[in-house]
C-alpha cells in the first residue's frame, strides 16, 4: 500500500490489554483485569488526540501499551502503516525514536543520578544521532527550546523545580525528533499556572515541529485547551470520540455529559446545563458489568444496555459514540 | 544569583525559570557535603567514623606505632603482665602483645575489605541481574540464592574453607562467599523497586539496551542502600574471619590475627588473661565502630529522617 504516507500516523485497532490477577498461596491466575478493551483510534500528523477519563479507566495503560512498555494482549498498533504490536524488544528499539513519552511525575521520571544534560542527551546517544561534541550542542538547543537555560545543563534533577523537570522530560522526548509524543498526565502534577505554561509550550512545539500528541488527562479543561480531537474512555473502552468542538458542545454519550457537567464554570452568571451527578463508584475492572459498562451509573439506561455491548458508531457526521439510545 | 542573570529564552519567559534556592554552582559536591553533615550530626556515627579512621591509621602506620616486631620472640619476659614497656603484656613466647594487636589491625582491615568486596560485587551483580531480567533467569538465580540463604553463613564458610584449605586468604574468600546470598537479596529487592520507577520506563521507551539499563540506570541507584549493608557487613566479616581463625581454620601461627591470638591465649587464660583480653577488645571495638558508622550512614540516607 503506497497511500500510507497520507494515512494516519498512528492507528490503534481493537487494542486490548489484560493483566492477570494472581491469588492464593501458589500465586495462580485467578482472574484478569481488562484494563484496555477493544480500543481503536487514529492520530494524524501534527494532531493532538486528547484521551480523557476517570482514574483507573485504562488511559495510561493505552499509552504504555502503544509504547510496548506493556505487551498488548490483542489488536494492532500501526505506526506509519507498520504493525508494531508483535515486534520483539530488539525490533522495537529501531522504532522507539519515533515514539516518545512524557510521564506524569516530574520527580521520579528523571534518573536522580544523571545530570540534566545526560538525561536529555541519552536518546541521542542511544540512537547514535549525535557525536559527543555535537550532542552537547544539540542538548543546549533543546534546553533553549523548552525554556530552560543551557547553563543549567550540568545540574542534577533535584536542583530543578517541578515545572522545570517537566521541561527536561519534554526536551528528552523531543531530542530525537519523534513523530508522536505520548503525554501521560504530563501536567497533572503541576500548579495551575505552571500547567498553563507547559501546555502552551507543548502547543508551540507542535506548531514548530509538527509532532503529534496523544495527550492523556483526567482534566477536561486541559483537554479542551490542547486537543484537536477528544476520545473519552470508561472502564477500558472508548465511549465517544470526535473533534473537540463537537465533544464539548454536543456530547452524545451520557458519560461525557456527566463529565462535562462536572467542569467548574468560572463565570457564575453563565449557568451551564443541569449538573448530572453520577451515583456510585466506577465498577471493578476485574468484574465489569455486562452489556454497556456504564449502565450501572447511567441516568438513562434501559434493559438492553444491561445485555448488549453498544458498538462505537457514527451517530452524527464525524462523531462516534457507543450508546444504544443516541 | 539574581533574576537579571536569567536569559531571555526564545520560547517563554515565565517566572518559573528562576534559579532554585541557593542557585549558583551547586552540583554533586553540595550533596556530598550535606550527606557528611548528616552523618556527623549523629553522635554514634561520628564516634564510629573516628574509630574506623583510627583503625585504618593504626593499620597504615603499624610499623611506626608498634615498639616491637609482631613476631619478635623474647621481646620481654614470657607471660609478663601489662607494664610501662609492654602495655598489653607479653604472650607465651615473650612477644609484645601491643605490637601484635597493632599489626593485627592490618589483617583485620584486609579481611573486612576483601571479604566484603567479594560478597558485595558478586551479590550485587546476581541481585541486579535477577531483578532486571525477570522470567526464568530471575527464578533460577534467586531460588539458588534462597537455597544458599537457608544455610547459616558459618556453615557455608566452614565448607568453603574445607574445600580451599585453612589459611587467612582462604578464610577471607570463604567469609566473602558465605555472605553473597545476603547481598544478592538486598540488591534484588532494591532493583525491583527501581525498575518500576518511571525513569526506568522512560529509558526503556527511549530505546536503551540491556547494558545501559543495567549499569547506567539501575546500578547507580541501588548502590546507596548497598553501601549501608556493606558497612554493617564489614563487622560481620571481621567477626566471622576471627571465628574461623579461632577455630584454627583461618590465620595460622605466628600471624598476629586477633581471632588466632584469642585461640592461642586460651591455654594461658588463668595465668595471663591479657593475652585474650586485648585482641578480644580490639575485635569488639572494630565491630562496634563499623556498626555505628553503618547505622549513621543508613540514617543519613533515609529521607524520612532528613531535616529533623
Amino acid at each position: 500500500m503506497n497511500t500510507l504516507a497520507s494515512g494516519p500516523l498512528l492507528k490503534i485497532d481493537r487494542l486490548s490489554k489484560r493483566f492477570p490477577v494472581r491469588g492464593g498461596v501458589l500465586r495462580r491466575v485467578v482472574g484478569k483485569v481488562n484494563a484496555v478493551d477493544d480500543v481503536s483510534f487514529e492520530i494524524n500528523r501534527g494532531e493532538t488526540l486528547g484521551l480523557v477519563g476517570e482514574s483507573g479507566c485504562g488511559k495510561s495503560t493505552v499509552g504504555k501499551t502503544i509504547l510496548k512498555l506493556h505487551e498488548p494482549s490483542g489488536g494492532a498498533i500501526c505506526l506509519d502503516g507498520k504493525d508494531i504490536s508483535q515486534y520483539s524488544p530488539r525490533q522495537m528499539r529501531g522504532v522507539r525514536r519515533k515514539l516518545q513519552i512524557v510521564f506524569q511525575d516530574p520527580y521520579s521520571s528523571l534518573n536522580p543520578r544523571m545530570t540534566a544534560a545526560d538525561i536529555v542527551g541519552e536518546p541521542l546517544a542511544i540512537h547514535g544521532l549525535a557525536h559527543r561534541r555535537d550532542q552537547r550542542q544539540r542538548v543546549a538547543e533543546m534546553f533553549e527550546r523548552v525554556g530552560l537555560r543551557p547553563d543549567q545543563m550540568d545540574r542534577f534533577p533535584h536542583e530543578f523545580s517541578g515545572g522545570q523537570r517537566q521541561r527536561i522530560s519534554i526536551a528528552r522526548a523531543l531530542a530525537v525528533d519523534p513523530e508522536i509524543i505520548i503525554a501521560d498526565e504530563s501536567v497533572s502534577a503541576l500548579d495551575v499556572s505552571i500547567q498553563a505554561s507547559v501546555i502552551n509550550l507543548l502547543i508551540r512545539l507542535q506548531q514548530q515541529t509538527g509532532v503529534s500528541f496523544l495527550f492523556i488527562s483526567h482534566d477536561m479543561s486541559v483537554i479542551e485547551h490542547i486537543s484537536h480531537r477528544v476520545a473519552v474512555m470508561y472502564l477500558g473502552r472508548i465511549v465517544e470520540i470526535a473533534e473537540r468542538s463537537k465533544v464539548f458542545a454536543h456530547p452524545l454519550h451520557p458519560y461525557t455529559e456527566a463529565l462535562l457537567s462536572a467542569v467548574p464554570v468560572p463565570d457564575p452568571a453563565t449557568r451551564r446545563k443541569k449538573r448530572i451527578l453520577l451515583s456510585g463508584d466506577v465498577p471493578s475492572p476485574i468484574k465489569p458489568p455486562p452489556g454497556c459498562h456504564f449502565h450501572t451509573r447511567c441516568p438513562i439506561a434501559e434493559a438492553r444496555c444491561r445485555i448488549d455491548v453498544p458498538a462505537l458508531r457514527e451517530i452524527a457526521p464525524g462523531h462516534m459514540a457507543a450508546c444504544h439510545l443516541r | 544569583m539574581t533574576d537579571t542573570n536569567v536569559q531571555a529564552t526564545s520560547v517563554v519567559a515565565d517566572p518559573e525559570i528562576r534559579p532554585v534556592i541557593n542557585g549558583g554552582q551547586r552540583s554533586g559536591r553540595g550533596r556530598t557535603i550535606r550527606f557528611m553533615q548528616a552523618v556527623f550530626g549523629n553522635r554514634g556515627a561520628a564516634i564510629g567514623f573516628i574509630l574506623v579512621l583510627t583503625l585504618v591509621l593504626v593499620a597504615i602506620f603499624a610499623s611506626w606505632i608498634a615498639p616491637f616486631d609482631s613476631d619478635q620472640m623474647g621481646a620481654g619476659k614470657r607471660l609478663s603482665p601489662p607494664d610501662a614497656s609492654h602495655w598489653f603484656g607479653t604472650d607465651e613466647f615473650g612477644r609484645d602483645m601491643f605490637s601484635r594487636v597493632v599489626f593485627g589491625a592490618r589483617l583485620t582491615i584486609q579481611v573486612g575489605v576483601i571479604a566484603v568486596s567479594i560478597s558485595l560485587t558478586i551479590g550485587m551483580l546476581l541481585g541486579l541481574i535477577g531483578g532486571y531480567a525477570g522470567g526464568w533467569l530471575e527464578k533460577i538465580l534467586m531460588r539458588s540464592v534462597d537455597v544458599l540463604f537457608s544455610f547459616t553463613e558459618t556453615l557455608i564458610a566452614l565448607a568453603a574453607v574445607a574445600v580451599l584449605g585453612p589459611s587467612l586468604t582462604n578464610a577471607m574468600i570463604a567469609v566473602g562467599i558465605a555472605a553473597i546470598p545476603f547481598y544478592a537479596r538486598v540488591a534484588y529487592s532494591v532493583t525491583l523497586v527501581e525498575r518500576n520507577r518511571p525513569y526506568f520506563e522512560a529509558a526503556v521507551a527511549a530505546g536503551a539496551g540491556h547494558m545501559r539499563l543495567l549499569f547506567r540506570h539501575l546500578l547507580p541507584n541501588i548502590i546507596p542502600p548497598l553501601i549501608v549493608v556493606a558497612t554493617l557487613g564489614v563487622s560481620a566479616a571481621v567477626l566471622a574471619a576471627a571465628g574461623l581463625s579461632f577455630l584454627g581454620l583461618g590465620a595460622q601461627p605466628p600471624s598476629p590475627e586477633w581471632g588466632a591470638m584469642l585461640s592461642s591465649g586460651r591455654d594461658y587464660f588463668n595465668r595471663a588473661p591479657w593475652i585474650m583480653l586485648y585482641p578480644g577488645l580490639a575485635i569488639m571495638i572494630t565491630v562496634l565502630a563499623f556498626n555505628l558508622l553503618g547505622d549513621g550512614i543508613r540514617e543519613a540516607l533515609d529521607p524520612r529522617q532528613r531535616n529533623t
